[in-house]
């Protein structure tokens, strides 16, 4: 009896030790493991997983790369994620492509089938500034690095590059033109974006930035269409029945400066009206007269930029560049809307 | 004695194993400091224009602004064509493109009408068809200066708000320390000396300046 209760209380020590060791070691172990065959890049594998943010990432073994966006049936999101498509495949990349629609829950599935399919690399325009940080950090604890394009994170050294739109910039940039076709006085609303998109509260500070600093500037109502031309419609019609007298609109995107147009043609007004993303949708009612203008988000620069530097990442072991980098966005307005198509500005 | 061993042992393995779970060692950090360990120490743009106006800033923009006058001579209309010599694009090689300048002339309009206000100034010795204009508030346009600086840069910050709010509060120190002190409303016809910094704009020559040094002689 005493002996089975030393052999029971000796199995429980040794058992709750390897536990803990194994906790701690299964991972590396694993990534060890996944280095197989059809791998064109990366030979050697990784030697020591948590060196830290220098340590190079080799992917995850195999030849695909995940390009994660919003949804596609925003056209600036579907350039983002055409472009950095081709690129990739141009490249000699196998290429899946999905969206996570906004939902960070969404997001860190797609991210753990990138993880599955043992990922070369990650290309993503991510679900939410601090809700990404743990689903980058997983892909890097497997070996995938990852390249956020358009929206950044609130973390350094998880992602390889983050390769930011300045949205800042650029809304505040149209907001100078918004408050000089209104002869900086006069009342006016605006359609936020959705809220969980960092840049919705980022393009709304810019603008306000700028605005706030004319006395004679009221906004007479702020309400958010959650970036949906349908929902800025009817958001635009209740709005104006409630202040007739509105006098400009400021819109977080363009899909909501279209809802916007429309529900003021519908009312027989012309106003300014800007927007942000430089969709050729904004471009077609700048160049009618109905909209002021809007601050092109370079996409397509942005999305191929993340691609080149994946691939450079992952055949040289870096990308030569800081890990945050800006790309500045242009205003358009009227007298530069001509050079402006397919979310390319061409001087 | 033997029993006594085994359940120290099993106290130990127990305790080692609440410990140290998620592999790390704990460590019990103070409220308050968390900063010192995670590197996020709260941001405050005030305080660090502050630090880098005096010592860092001025004596960088003084020592690197080339002359307006020769500049815009040498440009010959084309506010690009310098770039090499003595722009710094936003991007690296391409973006927003400013310039460090200085230059001397005769105020030859007050605008306060518009919040962004400015003068209008004639250059000495210079008779091209750009507009110059000082930047005088109280709305001021741009990052001209925050974007000139060597020695600050966007990745050092922790997204674009703070990255902004660094050119707002530099925008900040120039309509307190810069322009207010030589009342711009009663320049005209008077000759200013300035340094400053402008950012090429698209579709105008317009050297829209904001003044980080402004003196009426």
């Amino acid at each position: 009896m005493k002996g089975f209760k030393k052999v029971l209380a000796m199995l429980l020590a040794v058992s709750m030790v390897a536990a803990m060791v194994m906790g701690c070691s299964s991972s590396s172990g694993d990534a060890e493991e996944e280095k197989t065959e059809e791998s064109t890049e990366a030979e050697a594998p990784a030697e020591e997983e948590e060196s830290g943010s220098d340590e190079v990432l080799k992917g995850g073994g195999s030849n695909i790369i995940y390009v994660i966006t919003p949804s596609v049936s925003n056209p600036a999101f579907k350039a983002e994620a055409d472009t950095a498509t081709a690129k990739a495949k141009e490249l000699g990349y196998e290429v899946k492509a999905a969206s996570h629609d906004d939902d960070p829950t969404k997001q860190t599935e797609l991210f753990d089938s990138a993880i599955a399919d043992k990922a070369a690399a990650i290309i993503c325009d991510n679900a939410g500034a601090d809700a990404t940080v743990e689903a980058v950090k997983k892909a890097r604890d497997a070996g995938i690095p990852t390249f956020l394009i358009d929206r950044e994170i609130n973390a350094e050294g998880v992602a390889i590059s983050q390769i930011v739109a300045n949205n800042y910039q650029g809304a505040k940039a149209i907001a100078e033109k918004f408050v000089e076709a209104m002869g900086e006085k006069g009342k006016y609303v605006e359609l936020l974006g959705k809220e969980s998109d960092t840049n919705a509260g980022v393009r709304s500070s810019a603008f306000h930035e700028v605005v706030d600093q004319y006395p004679d500037m009221e906004m007479v109502a702020q309400q958010t269409a959650n970036w949906e031309k349908t929902e800025a419609y009817d958001k635009m019609e209740a709005m104006l029945q409630a202040n007739p007298d509105i006098e400009g609109v400021m819109c977080g995107n363009d899909t909501m400066l279209e809802g916007v147009c429309a529900a003021l043609q519908a009312a027989g007004k012309k106003l300014p009206v800007i927007g942000v993303d430089g969709s050729d949708e904004a471009a077609a009612l700048i160049k009618s007269g109905d909209a002021t203008g809007t601050a092109l988000q370079q996409f397509a620069v942005i999305a191929e930029t993340a691609v080149v530097q994946a691939d450079k990442y992952l055949k040289e072991g870096s990308t030569g560049a800081d890990e945050k980098q800006l790309i500045d966005c242009i205003a358009i307005t009227s007298e530069n809307v001509d050079k402006l198509s397919g979310f390319v500005f061409t001087e | 004695m033997k029993k006594r061993a085994i359940a120290l042992g099993l106290t130990l393995a127990l305790s080692a194993s609440t410990l140290f779970t998620g592999c790390g060692i704990v460590k019990v950090v103070k409220i308050g400091e968390e900063g010192k360990y995670t590197g996020n120490v709260e941001f405050n743009a005030g305080d660090d224009v502050a630090a880098i106006w005096e010592d860092s800033a001025l004596p960088e923009m003084n020592e690197t602004a080339v002359d307006l006058t020769e500049f815009l001579t040498q440009s010959n209309g084309d506010l690009t064509a310098l770039a090499k010599d003595y722009g710094k694009y936003s991007m690296g090689d391409s973006g927003e493109l400013s310039y460090v300048v200085k230059g001397t002339g005769t105020v030859e309009e007050v605008n306060t009408e518009s919040q962004a206000g400015f003068m209008t100034v004639k250059l000495d010795g210079y008779t091209g068809s750009e507009a110059v204009k000082i930047q005088i508030g109280p709305v001021y346009k741009g990052s001209s200066i925050r974007d000139c600086l060597s020695f600050i840069k966007f990745g050092d910050y922790k997204n674009q708000e703070e990255w902004a709010a660094v050119s707002q509060s530099i925008n900040k120190v120039v309509a307190e320390d810069v322009v207010a002190p030589v009342k711009p409303e009663s320049l005209q016809g008077k000759t200013v000396s300035f340094v400053g910094a402008f950012t090429v704009s698209s579709g105008s020559t317009d050297v829209l300046i904001t003044p980080v040094v402004l003196e009426a002689k």
